[in-house]
């Protein structure tokens, strides 16, 4: 299915045709960290490609920790890895939000001058989004936002019209209404796709030009209507957990007999699940959408998490919850550990396991999921 | 959770009431941590006090002084300064809390600060609180741990959100912060109004004590330095626990008789000062003794310190307006640790050189605390900063609160090397 190819094949590369093509016709493009609180409906407002930054393809971090430690999350680690080998060239700047200590002090080297950038001076912002929500936090990220709209205006010198947000708006919330489509699919005894599958494109739609993915996940959701389902496994399964831009890392979990039904994870359910109000003024719209949307552990609302994932483990019958945690990664450490006692107490079969960015120590995590599988699987 | 049961905790504390003693032999050189020991016990020992009376007890993370909390006529117990009475007793006193948090599942890389504070609170060693005040700073491990630690103690938590930058915008915000703070404790904690007359004194009384801090800190500008590094914790603790009470503010003019005294005889802290280190992080907190060596071996001496650096301002109390202002702007830009921790890499750094330059330092060493990523994760741009000026840096990991992960003798003979290669020329 030519679809199918389209939107699973961006996971495997940083720089996918899509963005070639994009580039090739002049078009700039946005990077930013964390699918969770950076408005990307104002980069896209702006006439711009937003871009999740991803390290695909970085096969050690030796560069990159220059500026890390070992107790640096690793994901920053082989990001500055690519970034110092000039991976990253594509990008005409870069937005961070203060998400995580690891972020936040990664992206004070781009502010400091100690990464290549292709262009000076280079578009950096560091996007600060509140902790909590409340009247006042609303009115913080409002002027964020407005400011961030402000900096794009200036440094690009470009004019992001009301009409132009409105726009971007509809078009990220047709992706969202897709994607929740595809996810709704995936509610079946047998699935039209897998876990893995599901993963690939949920990343495409952060690596793509929004009206050409949103046609592409439109014909794959009409070829998936009358697709033979998934079989053959053992146990359904919720992957929980912080940034996972490897689709590898589910396909192992997949082949150990589980299928991954529905997740809790920024490329996954967070990205999509909530929408932008259409009849609210843009930018009170999108301060409201990214403040009180499902959240990550950096905000101070675990129990609000744990009520949306007890949920999902009923709408998807969900046999067991695989949490993962990139070490080093506090916000999940802690997260994990209040989770591991909320599903203990509803009896929720659950699963935490810690792994670096790239996929490593694949045997025994093999034998972990298999393990977990074996105890919660139905067949 | 384990049933609250705090008679463990008291007999450890007998233990450490007899600290002092052992430094009596010594009390000339450790008039002040004496001082300082003994405004801990009382600390403490009113805590006790508090819990056996019924009185209402709030955690207040270190980074939020309890002026306000005081004011409320509230016991603040801050839970990182709670934790460190077994580690005062023995510096293995802290292991056995870090064990069970990470026995129950707690990430072992998780600060151990906070692992402390969640084993006590599993084994029932940490009073149960009718409230929780936390902050956005300094880190994800404080704002992790905090939302465990209401899980595990079923306490509210009020969350004050600090914003990230220095601007009005984001001290406006911290002061809508307080005033919801203020508002939440009055409907569903003390069912009253706050007295403002009573924040009114409880400030004065904090100024005082902030104004002989900031004396005793430009003293230490001299050379040589009229009083040892070793002081700042114990001032730092008495801020944590007891701003805005005389406990504080006592200790405070202890510490700057001290230094005065010294001072005015031209007189430093060490007979023979040939090394001035800025240590620009909190102490190791399981060796008592790790700057008398420095001073000692060294003859090196701290006029500062991270958790020394509380750059306060004097709060106007004319007032409630002012004073909320004002604590909303040392909560901004002031508290140690949450000042560097909360916003960009280039405070702790522009903090740190300019603390260089003002004590006339020669070199900086940072013991970095492993669990402590806002700062291990800025160290590479340390690193090259202070390349690129010439300073010499020595860096090493360390464990501030768990002997076991790197032992004192290999990081004081680190410092030794260091001291013999890199200083040589300055200390010969």
């Amino acid at each position: 299915m030519k679809a199918t190819d389209e939107l699973l094949a961006p996971a495997d590369t940083l720089l996918n045709p899509s963005i070639e093509e994009w580039k090739k016709a002049g078009g700039k493009v946005i990077g930013y960290f964390c699918t969770d609180y950076v408005p990307e409906e104002m980069i896209s407002a702006a006439g711009m490609l937003p871009f999740r930054m991803r390290a695909t393809g970085s096969t050690g971090t030796e560069k990159g920790d220059k500026y890390a430690h070992s107790t640096t999350c690793s994901f920053v680690r082989h990001i500055f890895d690519m970034a110092l080998r000039d991976k990253y060239s594509f990008l005409d700047g870069l937005i961070a939000p203060n998400s995580c200590d690891h972020i936040r002090r990664g992206f004070d080297a781009w502010r400091r001058g100690k990464m290549p950038t292709p262009t000076s001076p280079y578009y950096l912002r560091l996007f600060v989004v509140p902790f909590k929500y409340g009247d006042g936090a609303f009115d913080y990220l409002k002027r964020e936002i407005l400011n961030f709209q402000k900096s794009l205006e200036d440094h690009f010198q470009v004019k992001i019209t009301k009409e132009a947000l409105q726009k971007a708006i509809k078009e990220a919330n047709e992706t969202r209404r897709l994607l929740k489509g595809l996810y709704q699919l995936r509610k079946k005894e047998k699935p039209p796709i897998t876990g893995e599958l599901a993963h690939r494109i949920v990343l495409a739609s952060t690596a793509m030009p929004r009206d050409k993915y949103n046609k592409l996940l439109r014909d794959l959701l009409n070829d998936l209507q009358d697709k033979e389902g998934v079989d053959g496994y053992s146990a359904r399964l919720m992957l929980v957990g912080g940034v996972l831009d490897d689709p590898d890392y589910v396909k192992l979990i997949e082949d150990q007999g589980g299928l991954v039904v529905t997740d809790y994870l920024c490329y996954g359910t967070r990205h999509f699940e909530d929408l932008v109000d259409e009849s609210m003024e843009p930018v009170e719209a999108l301060t409201k959408r990214y403040l009180e949307r499902l959240s990550c552990p950096r905000m101070m609302d675990h129990d609000r998490r744990f009520e949306y994932i007890k949920g999902k483990v009923q709408e998807f019958k969900v046999d067991g919850i695989v949490c993962h945690r990139l070490m080093f990664c506090d916000s999940w450490g802690g997260e994990s550990w209040m989770l591991r006692q909320d599903t203990k107490d509803a009896s929720i079969p659950f699963l935490g396991v810690e792994r670096e960015y790239r996929l490593g120590a694949v045997e025994q995590l093999r034998t972990r999921i298999q393990a977990f599988i074996e105890t919660v699987g139905r067949r | 959770m384990n049933q609250v049961n705090l008679a463990p905790m008291k007999e450890i504390f007998q233990g450490l009431k007899m600290f002092p003693q052992f430094l009596e032999e010594a009390k000339d050189r450790e008039r002040s941590v004496i001082a300082g020991i003994n405004c801990y016990i009382d600390w403490v020992e009113s805590t006790f006090e508090a819990i056996e009376s019924g009185k209402t007890i709030v955690f207040n993370q270190f980074t939020f002084f309890p002026e306000l909390l005081h004011a409320f006529g509230l016991h603040p117990l801050c839970p990182e300064a709670w934790s460190v009475i077994p580690l005062y007793a023995d510096p293995m006193g802290g292991t056995e809390p870090i064990d069970v948090a990470e026995n129950d599942g707690v990430h072992p890389e998780l600060c151990s600060s906070f692992k402390f504070n969640i084993g006590e609170a599993i084994r029932g060693r940490l009073p149960i609180p009718s409230l929780i005040v936390a902050t956005s700073s300094p880190c994800d491990s404080a704002r992790s741990s905090y939302q465990a630690l209401a899980k595990v103690t079923r306490a509210p938590m009020f969350f004050v959100d600090e914003g990230y930058w220095d601007t009005e915008e984001d001290t406006a915000y911290i002061e809508s912060e307080l005033r919801r703070l203020i508002s939440y404790i009055e409907t569903e904690i003390t069912h009253k109004k706050l007295d403002y007359d009573r924040l009114k004194e409880v400030i004065e009384e904090s100024n005082k004590a902030v104004e002989y801090f900031l004396e005793a800190n430009e003293l230490r500008k001299l050379i040589p330095c009229p009083e040892s590094g070793k002081t700042f914790i114990y001032s730092f603790m008495a801020f944590m626990t007891s701003a805005g009470l005389p406990r504080c503010t006592a200790l405070q003019k202890e510490i700057l008789d001290e230094t005065r005294e010294r001072a005015s005889l031209g007189k430093g802290v060490i007979s023979e000062e040939k090394l001035r280190c800025i240590w620009f992080y909190t102490p190791i907190a399981w060796d008592y003794f790790l700057i008398n060596w420095l001073e000692d071996e060294w003859n090196m001496v701290i006029p500062m310190t991270m958790d020394g650096y509380y750059v306060a301002k004097i709060i106007d109390t004319s007032s409630p307006e002012t004073m909320i202002r004002g604590i909303a702007e040392r909560l901004q830009s002031s508290i140690p640790m949450g000042r560097q921790g909360r916003g960009p890499a280039d405070i702790w750094i522009d903090d740190m050189l300019r603390v260089y330059d003002e004590y006339y330092g020669d070199c900086i060493i940072l013991g970095g605390h492993y669990g402590c990523k806002w700062l291990k994760n800025a160290c590479g741009l340390v690193r090259e900063t202070c390349r690129e000026m010439g300073i010499p840096l020595y860096m090493f990991d360390v464990d501030i609160f768990d002997p076991r992960v790197v032992s004192a003798e290999s990081y004081r003979q680190k410092i030794a090397d260091f001291v013999t290669t890199v200083m040589s020329p300055s200390i010969s």
